[in-house]
């Protein structure tokens, strides 16, 4: 099972957060979500994460500063990029993570399994789950 | 006078003889009286009385003819003296008077000579001066008495003295003629003069010398050489006018305008090059006529070109419409009135605008887009996050409607509802339909923002020189498979006809993006064919591919409907379309007209009238946009 992948979602808008979060619990990641950058840094405080899709446009602390800030306290985490900007450009200090426009995705989804088969990637080959 | 005396001594003895006749008569007389009486010798006495009176009759006659005689004469005589004393006494009053006139006269030329502006000198024959006048000496500024005397020549410096010496020489051989001279003054300074001499002789024709009169002609040499100036500056200036006047002609002729010059009739005065290249018109043949009635097709009536030189005022007409052998050209005309030195009258000059306004339309075409494409960035986002929203949610409730999914499998027992049974309502009710739908209309709303976002895309991709003919091939294959039922229209009933030039070059192009815009060209095409063609004709597209000058020129032409003019200036425009809603987003050819326009740096244009097909031209220079 893939259930020891944990997914935090972070993203200001109820609707993307909630689907977000539902449709990858469907497939049986263990999802928690947060609706600003600094409830997603407390979360990260205490409780380790393996991969972050971070909304890049919120009220606050923003997508990019939520990232290297998460970075630091956990080096080991992962993150994907789901924003609504049609113009995002990466800044410099993501990349050199290693980060790259396969980690990025643009709103809307038209299909999010992209979400799961980039998560699988990126994060844990070995526990991939096959469910379709 | 001895005449005189002599017959006064005639008359003399004559008076004596008469007075012994009496005498003789007398005592003749008393012897008759005393013969009488004697009466013997009576008649003999008688006889020689008579005789003898008749000899003194005739002595009488004779003696009293000659003294009448005499008389006359001395009459005349006595006559003819009065006359001669007369004419004498005339003759010594008239010497008197003429006396007088003489020396009066000899006064006057004194006086003349004395006073008369001209200097005159006198010279005897070996050149000394004899006399001259006061004004020759204050000329000079020697003293008169100075002077006499002097040698001419000592009144010159060498050059000059040549000419007095030869003016002298000719003076001896009796020729005379005005000559111009420098005299030197006493104070050396140069006093021009005009001569104007005379030889002098006396009774026997012999040179005694010459006169001549000095004219100082030092203001009028000021003058003429002031004139001399002047007339050299009025050269210079007349030629510098007509410099001026040629480099204005060419000014005036090399004008990118059209310039007419009218006087107030509105009489052609000046036709400029520009203005026999519009009208076909020859200067010559235009000047001195009326304007030509091209102008009255420029709405330029005589009377505003009348009203503009009376009110003084420029006027302006812009944009005026009018047709070029059948086609739209747009000009802008002003009129300035001429109100110089009193010439009244105007210049028209005529602008061809029609390349500026097009130019202008599409600016008004490009900010269009940019306007959607500023709209489409900010909006973006916006729209974007509940499109999210609303698919997002769509794919959730589709996965947790699937009968197959454990955890699904698991709420359903845990409430006693049978998937199965629950599967079939939702298709009885058509749930699934709908929610399809809700995934459509979602999408295609995202499709036209992203349609919108192509209007501010940064294109970096790169320009790659590419064959436009194996591009459109490879369009032409991809759009035989893009078949639509829904659109219907089938590229399997389309007669693709493709004309390529020989020498058409590579363009440097993104290939991908001109791929879209023929793709789109032809979907046009041939939806617009689905309904009608020319005359009932298969429907077909001819596909053109040519060089032009530094661009290729690929043109798109079906054999539809075409369009009327308000469709045609508006079909590049975003959001325009003629299609049923849901069918195009009216965005598939601005697009391509910006892909063209500001991505590649060429120009689409359309040509189209209602009934007989359209034709969309596409120019890409060849060494791409900024080339």
């Amino acid at each position: 099972m893939s259930a020891s992948i944990r997914v935090l979602v972070v993203d200001d808008e109820e609707e993307i957060r909630l689907n977000t979060a539902a449709f990858l619990a469907y497939f049986d990641f263990d999802v928690i979500s947060a609706s600003s950058g600094e409830q997603a840094m407390q979360i990260l405080a205490d409780e380790r994460v393996d991969v972050g899709i971070i909304d890049m446009r919120m009220p606050g602390m923003d997508g990019n500063t939520v990232i290297l800030n998460a970075h630091r306290l956990q080096p080991e985490m992962k993150f994907l990029i789901l924003t609504g900007s049609i113009n995002y450009l990466m800044p410099e200090a993501l990349k050199r993570m290693g980060m790259t426009d396969d980690h990025l995705f643009k709103k809307p989804l038209l299909d999010m399994k992209v979400l799961v088969r980039a998560i699988n990637r990126f994060v844990s080959p070995r526990e991939m789950d096959a469910d379709e | 006078m001895t005449r005189t005396l002599e017959l006064q001594q005639q008359i003399n003895d004559l008076k004596k003889q008469l007075a012994v006749n009496e005498k003789i008569r007398m005592a003749l007389m008393d012897r008759v009286e005393r013969s009488i009486d004697s009466a013997g010798n009576a008649y003999s006495l008688f006889e020689s009385n008579i005789l003898l009176q008749e000899q003194v009759r005739s002595r009488t006659e004779t003696l009293e003819k000659v003294n009448a005689e005499l008389h006359r004469e001395i009459e005349e005589r006595k006559r003819i003296e009065k006359d001669l004393k007369r004419h004498k006494e005339e003759l010594e009053n008239r010497v008197t008077i003429r006396t007088a006139e003489l020396s009066k006269s000899e006064e006057r030329y004194r006086l003349l000579v004395e006073t008369m502006n001209d200097g005159l000198c006198v010279l005897d024959r070996d050149g000394k001066v004899t006399y001259c006048n006061p004004r020759l000496s204050e000329m000079l500024g020697y003293p008169l008495t100075d002077m006499h005397g002097c040698q001419i020549r000592d009144f010159f410096d060498e050059t000059n003295r040549e000419i007095i010496e030869d003016q002298l020489a000719q003076r001896r051989k009796g020729l005379h003629a005005v000559y111009e001279i420098e005299w030197i003054t006493q104070h050396g300074r140069k006093i021009p003069a005009r001569m104007s001499p005379r030889p002098i002789h006396d009774d026997q024709d012999n040179f005694k010398g010459s006169f001549a009169v000095v004219t100082d002609i030092t203001e009028r040499k000021l003058a003429e050489a002031a004139l001399a100036d002047e007339k050299e500056k009025l050269a210079a200036a007349l030629a510098e006018m007509g410099r001026m006047r040629l480099y204005l002609n060419n000014v005036i002729d090399s004008m990118p305008s059209v310039l007419v010059g009218v006087d107030r009739n509105g009489c052609v005065t000046h036709w400029n090059r520009q203005a026999q290249a519009m009208t076909g018109i020859a200067a010559d043949k235009a000047c001195g006529n009326p304007l030509p009635p091209i102008f009255a097709e420029l709405k330029l009536q005589l009377d505003e070109v009348r009203a503009s030189i009376r009110q003084r005022t420029a006027a302006k007409m812009e944009k005026v419409a009018h047709l070029v052998d059948g086609e739209t050209h747009f000009a802008d005309i002003t009129i300035y009135p001429l109100v110089t030195n009193g010439a009244e009258g105007a210049v028209i000059r005529v602008d061809d605008v029609t390349a500026r306004v097009r130019i202008e339309d599409m600016m008004v075409q490009t900010e269009k887009m940019l306007s959607v494409g500023g709209l489409a960035a900010g909006m973006a986002h916006e729209i974007n996050n509940p499109l999210s929203g609303i698919l997002q949610s769509i794919q959730n409730i589709e996965l947790r409607l699937r009968p197959d999914h454990p955890r699904n499998r698991a709420a359903a027992q845990a409430l006693g509802v049978d998937m199965g049974v629950l599967g079939t309502y939702l298709e009885d009710r058509r749930i699934p339909q709908f929610m399809r739908a809700i995934r459509d209309a979602a999408t295609r709303a995202s499709v036209i923002v992203g349609n919108m976002l192509n209007f501010t895309r940064k294109f970096e991709s790169t320009m790659a020189p590419t064959s436009l003919a194996d591009l459109l091939d490879a369009t032409i294959e991809l759009a035989a498979h893009d078949y639509d039922l829904k659109k219907k229209y089938d590229f399997k009933n389309i007669e693709i006809v493709k004309a390529v030039s020989p020498d058409v070059p590579k363009v440097a192009c993104c290939r991908s993006e001109i791929e879209q815009v023929v793709l789109n060209l032809l979907r046009n095409a041939a939806h617009a064919m689905t309904d009608y063609t020319v005359d009932g004709q298969p429907p077909r597209i001819d596909l053109g591919l040519a060089k032009e000058d530094r661009t290729v020129r690929l043109a798109v032409r079906d054999n539809g409907p075409g369009m009327a003019p308000a469709v045609r200036k508006r079909i590049f425009e975003p959001f325009f379309t003629t299609k049923d809603v849901g069918i195009g987003t009216g965005l598939g050819l601005s697009v391509s007209y910006y892909i063209i326009t500001q991505h590649h740096g060429g120009t689409m244009t359309v040509e189209s009238e209602p009934g007989k097909g359209a034709c969309i031209i596409i120019r890409l220079p060849v060494r791409g946009r900024d080339a």
